[in-house]
């Protein structure tokens, strides 16, 4: 069995790393550093989203687009996410949902102005361990996200859900 | 112990995307170690989803020929990389399984695999060929490799445009007394009707098969009924026959049923996504409920099937004492449907498992019926309700059922039933009072911070024995994620999937 670990922990490196940059700096960037990493971890949820749900201009990966990329993003392990939305379009765009081109939706969402181009993919009739296979729909859509410091940070699928079914 | 490998990451290479995989691999590595002592003969390479540079892919090469099962799923992998790998066929004898799955290998890369596979000195068991943009083309050497590869017990060429001509070189393979392949997977190949007299003709010879999928080509009845003759009449002892999607209604149904009640060997059976309805569902029953027929798994989903099916189904589930598993999803069963299957789960000769109710048109309506089914049944270990409208209500009336002490509930889903914070009292409760739940599927509902408190609260009580708690598309603020991630250092066996 070769195993080799995937992702290293970073956090003990950034910590003696900012514990050397304090010693040579002093206080003051040790504060603005601090902060960084503070919106750093803000931030992780963002990079959730974008990883479950952004994929512009949209991967070409064959004819089994949800099968591979919802793998490749790696929404399968341990278990099969049931229906996950890929937005296909730039991040400022979507980005924007959180500010001019969004309005209120209730339950601290927020809703688009605009149309986006996404393709859902739901899961077929397999249970809910891998291997996952699923169906994909591709169509306009209005986005329901949530936002925190003007970054979405939640995909509500339930909406996009209603709306498929109101169709 | 495959499983485990399955969870567990190997990186020589680059990754392919900079977010391929969730930090679980890394943390499964971590609490379950390395398992160090393992011969050279037992080694598993498991690696999906990355790509290799020339320098890397050197590098894992010099190592291959010390595994007894290679993947490498999704890697970029094309013709060059076959060249290395077809070597590796041809002079390591220890090499059993292979898996190039969802790589652009084409045909020119499968045939330089073949000159690998045809060496004597290979001795591959399974070779799984998934995805890999390969067309008629390559289907003759592949013939040759199943003429000649008596080691050979698995293929799976899923997903590639075979077409009707391809799925004829491999039946060619098939007829040769040499070929002992006992699995074959060819959903999605774009096979049709034509290619089921050659097939037919591999049944009523041949007896090694025993999985057999054809799901994901346009078939039809015609074909499907001469697909079953060929079963009824012939050696073969089949134990898994995926038929899903491929045009079937309920005129293959007598067929089909004659093979349920004829074939003890079968023990799954999938014939989702054909417009079957409730007059072919009960023609199903029936052969099911032949003593003969000792079917473990029906997969039923998408069939067309409404209250009436249901009615026929739940006679099935009360007294089939070998059914494990059915899966319904994606059927309109509404809750009239559902009454009917909680008769079944009353009775107390029912064995099932595991049942999927997954998008089946439920309301709150139908919960209690499934409450007290559950109180009094303790067999049912998975539940899957996701995607109906049950709500809040629905879920407190399915709660209360679970934590009746009959219930030996493992995993129960409720994803996409509108729910909020109101129902999070009742599945704390749960989660408590019920040592048996491992997973809890909470995905896609509104329960906001509040909910959220609740459910960390109950995971924390020492009764809880949650592996899995699933929130995908689930919200809340950064204030309840604090209580999430330290629920995962304060158990380490737990985690939460989002």
């Amino acid at each position: 069995m070769t195993v080799v670990q995937w992702r290293y922990s970073s956090s003990h490196f950034l910590v003696a790393e900012l514990m050397m940059l304090f010693k040579r700096f002093g206080l003051g960037l040790f504060i603005v550093l601090a902060a960084v990493m503070m919106l750093g971890t803000f931030a992780a949820d963002y990079e959730t989203f974008l990883r479950q749900h952004y994929d512009n201009p949209k991967s070409n990966v064959g004819n089994r687009y949800c099968n591979t990329m919802m793998v490749r993003r790696g929404m399968t392990r341990p278990k099969c996410k049931e229906v996950n939305t890929f937005i296909h379009d730039t991040k400022n765009e979507i980005n924007a949902v959180c500010g001019n081109k969004g309005e209120p939706f209730g339950n601290g969402l927020r809703r688009s102005l605009k149309q986006f181009q996404v393709t859902t993919c739901t899961m077929k009739g397999t249970s809910t361990r891998p291997p996952c296979d699923y169906r994909g729909n591709s169509s306009p859509r209005y986005i329901v996200i949530a936002c925190e410091n003007g970054l979405p940070v939640h995909f509500d699928e339930g909406q996009i859900y209603r709306y498929l079914m109101m169709i | 112990m495959t499983v485990l490998f399955r969870t567990l990451k190997s990186c020589l290479a680059l990754p392919r995307v900079a977010w391929a995989f969730p930090r679980a691999a890394g943390r499964a590595l971590r609490s379950w170690g390395f398992p160090e002592g393992l011969e050279a003969s037992k080694m598993e390479l498991d690696i999906q989803c990355q790509e290799f540079d020339a320098s890397k892919w050197k590098e894992l090469v010099s190592t291959l020929n010390q595994h007894k099962t290679i993947r490498l799923d999704d890697c970029g992998l094309g013709v060059s990389h076959c060249e290395d790998l077809s070597s590796l066929l041809s002079t390591s004898q220890a090499l059993t399984e292979l898996n190039l799955s969802n790589n652009e290998l084409g045909d020119s890369g499968v045939d330089v695999l073949c000159k690998g596979l045809l060496n004597p000195n290979c001795n591959l068991q399974k070779l799984w060929l998934r995805n890999c943009n390969l067309t008629k083309a390559c289907c003759e050497n592949l013939r040759s490799v199943l003429k000649s590869k008596s080691s050979l017990t698995e293929l799976h060429l899923g997903d590639n445009s075979l077409g009707t001509l391809g799925g004829k070189a491999l039946c060619q393979g098939l007829m040769d007394p040499n070929c002992q392949l006992q699995s074959l997977q060819l959903q999605y190949c774009e096979l049709t009707k034509e290619n089921i007299e050659a097939l037919s003709s591999v049944l009523l010879t041949k007896s090694s098969l025993q999985t057999l999928n054809l799901s994901n080509n346009k078939l039809g009845d015609a074909a499907v009924k001469h697909l079953c003759q060929a079963l009824l009449d012939g050696p073969c002892n089949l134990q898994s026959l995926q038929l899903e999607s491929c045009d079937i209604t309920h005129a293959s149904c007598k067929d089909l049923s004659a093979v349920l009640s004829n074939k003890p060997s079968l023990i799954e059976f999938c014939i989702g996504e054909n417009r079957i309805g409730d007059a072919g569902i009960a023609i199903l029953c029936q052969g099911v409920q032949n003593p003969n027929c000792k079917i473990e798994k029906l997969w039923l989903w998408e069939c067309n099937i409404t209250a009436p099916g249901c009615k026929e189904l739940a006679k099935v589930i009360g007294t089939k004492e070998t059914l494990k598993e059915i899966s319904l999803l994606g059927n309109a069963l509404t809750d009239e449907g559902m009454e009917f299957l909680c008769q079944g789960l009353k009775d107390p000769k029912t064995k099932l498992e595991s049942l999927w109710l997954r998008d089946c048109d439920l309301t709150a309506a139908c919960c209690k019926s499934i409450s007290s089914a559950l109180s009094v049944n303790s067999v049912l270990k998975e539940l899957q309700m996701s995607g109906n409208c049950i709500g809040d209500e629905g879920v407190i009336d399915i709660c209360e059922g679970v934590r009746s002490p009959n219930c030996k509930l493992e995993s129960l889903w409720l994803g996409q039933s509108s729910l909020t914070a109101v129902c999070c009292e009742a599945l704390a409760k749960v989660i408590v009072e019920k040592p048996s739940l491992l997973e809890l599927d909470v995905s896609y509902s509104h329960i906001g911070d509040e909910g959220v408190f609740k459910l960390c609260e109950a995971v924390k009580n020492p009764n809880c024995n949650l592996k899995y708690l699933i929130l995908y598309d689930t919200y809340w603020t950064s204030q309840a994620d604090k209580e999430l991630k330290a629920l995962e250092g304060l158990k380490p066996e737990f985690q939460v999937v989002t």
